[in-house]
């Protein structure tokens, strides 16, 4: 099936006249690896991201996203086309991402604040603020700041709920498609966190 | 003594116990006063029961009141402990302890409202993304701005070409479509004639009709044309333009295998190739020599190794062709499906296992043609488990059967396979035979027989390797799931069997490439059981593990040094050519696992 074709299949397409990702797997399975090109071109830095989160290293997380896209292509098979795409590509990034971790868990990993302080050095300013005055900068940039500090001090699982939430953008049902729970658990979760988190950050203003 | 008649005791008894003023009393009585002898006789029972009332209460004022509890009350009670301090109350060291140990528990015991986090979280999960967010108003502003920066901040990528590169390297390495042109043979050349093909002849037709059928549809693929190879006229080949010039004689060549020119002359003159390869243009009109694929492969170990893989192996096209040759010999026809493309390959394949049902080597390679084909699933089952009848002692069928019934869902007989190839001796995947037959179609492809040799014994293994380490990542990734879904046991027998595979593919390896290849399937199963030992808190297994994987580790760097030795020795300039004829007939025999007495560094 070419994409061409899927493209004036009218059922395959976005409210935004693309090819919708699940038709596009369809033609992957149908043979068509340009719909595996399509697809990453769509989502690679999403992966590319979303594998940053979890290594927090450029070289490892471009890595693991190229290879997601290669299981994507060998599971091709077995991807339902009535579920959803994208937990379903950052379901198979994160085992790939936690398979990396597990074997690398000897190795020191880098703090989320360290590798913003690291990428702010290197990329020039990372958490950037946003346009209001100085004053403001400031505190956004201490706000961030504190914000990265407690996400760090977080447990795993928790953490990766708030980054899969607001940083990814996911909703509660995709997060839980994504690490394997349910639509009602990942909220109760969120909330508690969410929650903790709060009262964390009334005390650290505190103490500023 | 009164006496009653016989007939009415009852009724009078009845009578009396009839509340009084009830309806059932006035009715009794209504009926009692119509007969005078009963009425009398129920006067006389007022009487006595009047009688007996109070006798009842005169015994009950004779008999003094009774009360037990009086004793403790005087002394508990009336003692006035409100008036009392300190010493001087009773009990007041026994006070003293249960006040303090009250106060304890209070302190001990965490403030707990259950209530309100309870009603919360089921409100929250009842809630929609956007108001749980909405009730943390600003930290969830926060977050998403963070997020938001982070988003901004993070350098793009592009990741398109690398990975459809990638992807394209991994379906060469199962059925290879882009490969080289086929190099000249040399002219005058006797083509390379089976000594049995008798034995083939029912299944040739078979490889005949699935090679021009594949070949049809490349064509059309293509939009080329294809003359008739009746005619030796030339195939139109992808790529050709580019090797323009690279032309052979068509009229006398009933093949021709043309190196692309970057294959061979990549990097000339660059001086990386070592001091002893001079820069080499390669006359396309020449049949690849010997030293020309030495040379390539120099390169390759500092350059592009796939560039010189391309050397050994054959286009789908090339292969095809080859299968229409009825004196191809037995080994080359199988060489020849290496290069099919899956379903084509099966064809070939099953008409072989047809013929030959004992062959292991043969029902293997068909098993594997058939992964990933639809409707192939029962055949390749079916071809597995008649290896397991032929030969007890290969355990990989099992873990291959484990990998399908894991991938259908059927968990109980992927863990009762995956148990089974545990129990085995050692995992062999016929490198040995895959070698010989890729050696026998580079020949009869039209390569010198010393140059189809070396690229054979040079490139033996890979896709054995390949096939294994594919195989211990989809278990291992079985594995993962279960952990990650805290099934730690299944999760740890999944990674034990993994591990063993390691240990059967190192024990049985022919080639060293997958000896080690078995090294690193041993030491990533025990980093995974490593993470379970971890996760239940178990730090003698850890250790252990941790000691395990030290010493693998430093089996592999051994294994790797090896390799690398041997390569350097294969690849060394000052060896005679009787040198490495020698060497490369012992591994194209034995494999290269033993031939250190061959080899003095």
């Amino acid at each position: 099936m070419a994409i061409r074709a899927l493209n004036q299949a009218e059922n395959c397409m976005t409210s935004a006249g693309e090819v919708t990702d699940e038709a596009l797997m369809a033609a992957l399975d149908g043979g068509d690896d340009e719909a595996l090109g399509t697809l990453v071109e769509r989502y690679q830095n999403d992966v590319f991201r979303f594998c940053l989160h979890y290594l927090k290293n450029v070289e490892v997380a471009k890595e693991m996203a190229q290879e997601t896209f290669l299981r994507i292509y060998s599971a091709r098979a077995r991807f339902e086309v009535d579920r959803k795409f994208k937990p379903w590509m950052l379901c198979i990034a994160r085992n790939l991402c936690l398979n990396e971790l597990k074997r690398r868990k000897t190795v020191h990993m880098e703090t989320l604040e360290e590798y913003a302080s690291s990428a702010r050095e290197d990329s020039g300013e990372v958490m950037q603020a946003p346009a209001d005055g100085p004053y403001e900068q400031l505190l956004t940039k201490e706000r961030h700041r504190a914000l990265l500090e407690m996400l760090d001090a977080l447990a795993e699982e928790a953490r990766e709920i708030v980054v899969l939430r607001y940083f990814q953008k996911l909703s509660a049902r995709e997060i839980a498609d994504t690490i394997g729970s349910t639509e009602g658990a990942v909220r109760t979760r969120l909330h508690r966190i969410l929650k903790q988190l709060r009262n964390d950050f009334v005390l650290s203003r505190e103490d500023m | 003594m009164i006496t009653l008649p016989e007939r009415d005791d009852r009724d009078l008894a009845l009578l009396l116990d009839l509340p009084d003023g009830s309806a059932e009393r006035a009715n009794a009585e209504a009926r009692l006063n119509d007969d005078p002898v009963f009425a009398g006789r129920f006067a006389e029972l007022q009487v006595v029961a009047s009688k007996l009332e109070g006798l009842g209460e005169a015994l009950q004022n004779e008999i003094p009141p009774v009360n037990l509890w009086s004793d403790v009350e005087d002394a508990v009670c009336h003692l006035n402990w409100e008036g009392r301090d300190g010493a001087e109350r009773p009990f007041h060291n026994l006070e003293q302890v249960l006040e303090s140990a009250g106060q304890a528990i209070d302190e001990a015991m965490p403030p707990v409202d259950l209530v309100d986090p309870v009603t919360e979280a089921a409100r929250a999960a009842r809630q929609s993304d956007g108001a749980l967010d909405l009730s943390f108003g600003p930290l969830a502003q926060s977050l998403n701005a963070l997020g938001d920066s982070w988003t901004e901040a993070t350098p793009e990528v592009d990741l398109r070409d690398s990975v459809m590169g990638r992807l394209a390297e991994k379906k060469a390495a199962v059925s290879p479509s882009n490969v080289v042109p086929m190099r000249a043979r040399p002219v005058g050349g006797a083509s390379v004639a089976s000594p049995s093909s008798g034995t083939w002849m029912p299944y040739v037709g078979w490889a005949v009709a699935a090679g021009l059928c594949v070949t049809a549809a490349w064509m059309v693929y293509q939009g080329q044309t294809f003359n008739d190879p009746a005619t030796n006229q030339r195939t139109q080949l992808p790529g050709a333009e580019e090797n323009s010039g690279r032309t052979v004689d068509e009229n006398s060549l009933p093949m021709e295998r043309v190196v692309p020119h970057d294959t061979l002359a990549m990097n000339e003159g660059a001086g990386e190739e070592g001091p002893d390869v001079a820069p080499h243009t390669p006359d396309p009109n020449q049949p690849l020599t010997l030293q020309e694929a030495i040379n390539a492969r120099r390169r390759s170990l500092v350059n592009n190794v796939a560039a010189f893989e391309q050397l050994a192996s054959l286009s789908a096209d090339e292969a095809n062709r080859l299968l229409q040759d009825l004196d191809l010999s037995d080994e080359a026809l199988l060489g020849a499906a290496q290069f099919l493309s899956q379903e084509d390959a099966a064809a070939v394949l099953r008409a072989a296992v047809a013929n030959d049902p004992e062959n292991e080597s043969l029902k293997y390679a068909l098993a594997r043609s058939l992964a990933g084909i639809p409707d192939g699933a029962g055949e390749r089952q079916a071809q597995l488990e008649g290896l397991l009848a032929l030969n007890k002692d290969n355990a990989l069928p099992h873990y291959l059967l484990a990998a399908d019934h894991m991938a259908r869902g059927d968990v109980a007989a992927g863990m009762n396979a995956l148990s089974e190839g545990a129990a085995g001796a050692e995992a062999d995947p016929y490198t040995l035979a895959r070698m010989r037959e890729r050696e026998a179609v580079l020949r009869a492809s039209g390569l010198d027989a010393d140059v189809a040799r070396y690229l054979a014994v040079s490139t033996a293994g890979q896709a054995e390797a390949a096939d294994i380490a594919a195989l211990r990542n989809e278990l291992l990734d079985y594995g993962a799931l279960y952990e990650q879904q805290g099934d730690l046991e299944t999760a740890q027998q999944i990674y034990n069997a993994v591990n063993q595979l390691g240990v059967q593919v190192t024990d049985g390896a022919d080639m060293a490439l997958l000896q080690q290849t078995g090294l690193e399937t041993q030491q990533d199963a025990i980093y995974a059981l490593q993470g379970i030992a971890d996760i239940l808190q178990q730090p003698e297994n850890v250790a252990l593990l941790g000691e395990t994987l030290n010493i693998l580790a430093g089996s592999i760097a051994e294994v790797t040094n090896y390799v690398m030795a041997a390569q350097d020795v294969v690849n060394n300039p000052q060896a005679t050519s009787t040198d490495w004829q020698s060497l490369i007939q012992h591994i194209l025999a034995q494999g290269d696992t033993d031939i250190s007495n061959l080899v003095t560094p």
